[in-house]
């Protein structure tokens, strides 16, 4: 199988990530790639429902309001498997939370909130929602890899999602004090049936799953 | 007292099993001895199995003893399956455990059951930090070990793998346990792969739907070879992909199968070779110490009591639903 025409940026258990030119701009091209541990035909299936999937979720999501990267091209071709997108040089959420001062840390987790409500009232869950996924460029936020993600509007995906980004709160910006609470405030802003997926995210919490630390 | 030389009996008894083996400080298993409950017809029933246990507890741990070439006098500890697993089945074992440490006077140790899978795997092979895929009846988990404690990176979100196959299995008319039936078959087959729901949900699985699937495949005329094969293709795919998800994302290197549905050998055919395409090893027990047995739990609770883990009877309560991730993992650094 050829290599893509740039560098390697990334590597996942699913896809390689590639920057790659594309119409004299900068692009990125996710490939998922042939695992050969499965049968070839449900392999191949495998990779062409998600890369599909994934272009939709884009799509979709930027149409319910929250900045995405342009998907350029889809390539189906059974041993390729390439989205090929957008390439927003911009800087992760997760830098940003930690740099900038308690004010403003808690300004964009408001509106990490407020875009994940409008995913949900979109009826798309990310389904992995740390604040690496998170772009900000040009005073806009985007989220990015949907890789994960379905359209659903059940809270209980909703509430994973939720848990997800609580983790990350919790882990990576442990210090930072009312930012998940302020993040929540913006998602309720967004999202009518906050209050509901707010509830299932701590019954998840209570579960044991999806948690650092052990409950009860 | 030479920790190296310490003798540990270990008591398992979850679910179908009921076992008894006799470990070293060194992991030598010196003996593992199991009887396993077959129902007479369709699918566990707890306390029917908990009689069998009941019944048969004492000559397994009699044998365990003899086998290994040792005295009661000479043990120094024993270890029980504390959960997660059937109430009643577990009460068996944790009584007989009790019994044992009272009229030896030995300390006791309840240990947890999914973690002793994946300690006689660290134990008896050369896997030193893997994931462990454990697949049994009951359990379908991906779990490694970080920050002290071994986490579960994905799950069955509703039946067990082994359990799946069972029950598929016994809408052919296989019998208990199904899963090996069901390799012999797939291995047949010479007809194509007929798709059935792939239901992988970010690190967790999910496997109901595929049971309903084939069997309505099966009612519509599917050569049972066809369904055997398509099923164990799918499947196993699921669990590979969870693996390697588990394996990406806590940054390891080693992959360990355990369960008594890693008996596969088409399952640990794609592991392996998902662990070789990534660079990784994969490592597999002795069939013996894959299924569920004693000696097992003896290692962990050996493992458990050398940290410093002291239990006294009052704590020695089964714990149905017991989670991986509650256990304060004192033994490694």
């Amino acid at each position: 199988m050829a290599e893509l025409n740039g560098a390697l940026i990334g590597r996942g258990a699913e896809a390689e990530l590639w920057l790659v030119g594309w119409m004299g701009r900068r692009a990125v091209a996710k490939r998922r790639v042939p695992k050969a541990y499965r049968l070839p035909e449900l392999d191949r299936s495998l990779r062409q429902s998600r890369t599909k999937l994934e272009a939709r979720l884009l799509r979709e999501g930027r149409l319910a309001g929250v900045p995405t990267p342009l998907v350029y091209d889809v390539d189906l071709a059974p041993d390729s498997c390439v989205l090929t997108m957008e390439y927003i040089e911009g800087e992760q959420a997760k830098h940003l939370l930690n740099r900038l001062p308690l004010i403003g840390a808690r300004r964009l987790s408001h509106r990490i909130g407020e875009a994940v409500g409008r995913l949900h009232t979109g009826g798309i869950v990310h389904g992995d929602l740390t604040t690496s996924n998170m772009l900000l460029r040009r005073g806009k936020l985007y989220f990015i890899d949907f890789g994960l993600g379905a359209t659903t509007d059940a809270l209980e995906v909703q509430g994973v999602d939720l848990r997800v980004l609580k983790e990350a709160f919790g882990s990576t910006h442990a210090h930072l004090g009312g930012c998940f609470d302020e993040m929540l405030l913006g998602y309720t802003t967004a999202y009518d049936r906050a209050a509901e997926a707010v509830e299932r995210m701590k019954e998840i919490a209570a579960r044991g799953r999806y948690t650092d630390q052990v409950e009860g | 007292m030479n920790p190296t030389a310490m003798l540990c009996l270990g008591i398992e008894s979850t679910a179908h099993t009921v076992g008894a083996g006799v470990v070293d400080g060194r992991c030598n298993v010196l003996s593992n001895e199991m009887e396993t409950y077959v129902p007479p017809e369709g699918g566990i029933h707890p306390r029917e199995a908990a009689n069998h246990h009941a019944e048969r507890v004492v000559p397994v741990i009699r044998a365990a003893v003899e086998k290994a070439g040792a005295r009661f006098s000479e043990l120094e500890l024993v270890a029980f399956s504390q959960g997660p697993g059937l109430g009643p089945c577990l009460r068996t074992g944790a009584t007989a455990a009790r019994s044992l440490a009272v009229s030896l006077g030995i300390p006791i140790i309840g240990v947890n059951h999914c973690i002793a899978h994946l300690e006689i795997g660290r134990g008896t092979t050369a896997a030193r930090d893997p994931v462990l895929l454990y697949v049994s009846g009951g359990n379908t988990q991906v779990i490694a070990y970080m920050a002290s404690r071994y986490r579960i990176f994905g799950e069955t979100l509703d039946i067990g793998v082994g359990n799946l196959l069972d029950k598929f299995g016994r809408g052919m008319g296989l019998a208990f346990p199904a899963g090996p039936k069901i390799e012999k078959s797939a291995a047949t087959n010479t007809d194509p792969y007929l798709p059935l729901p792939y239901s992988v949900k970010g690190m967790d699985i999910s496997f109901s739907g595929i049971l309903t699937a084939a069997e309505v495949k099966r009612r519509e005329g599917a050569p049972a070879s066809a369904l055997c094969y398509s099923m164990q293709e799918t499947v196993f795919a699921m669990l590979v992909e969870v693996t390697e998800r588990a394996m990406a994302h806590a940054e390891k290197d080693e992959v360990l199968l355990g369960g008594g549905v890693a008996a596969n050998s088409r399952l640990r055919q794609m592991l392996g070779r998902m662990a070789a395409d990534r660079g990784a090893k994969m490592f597999v027990p002795a069939s013996r110490l894959c299924v569920d047995n004693g000696a097992m739990i003896a290692w962990l609770g050996l493992l458990m009591h050398r940290s410093g883990v002291r239990m006294p009877l009052s704590k020695t309560k089964i714990c149905q639903r017991f989670r991986t991730d509650e256990v304060e993992v004192a033994w490694r650094n």
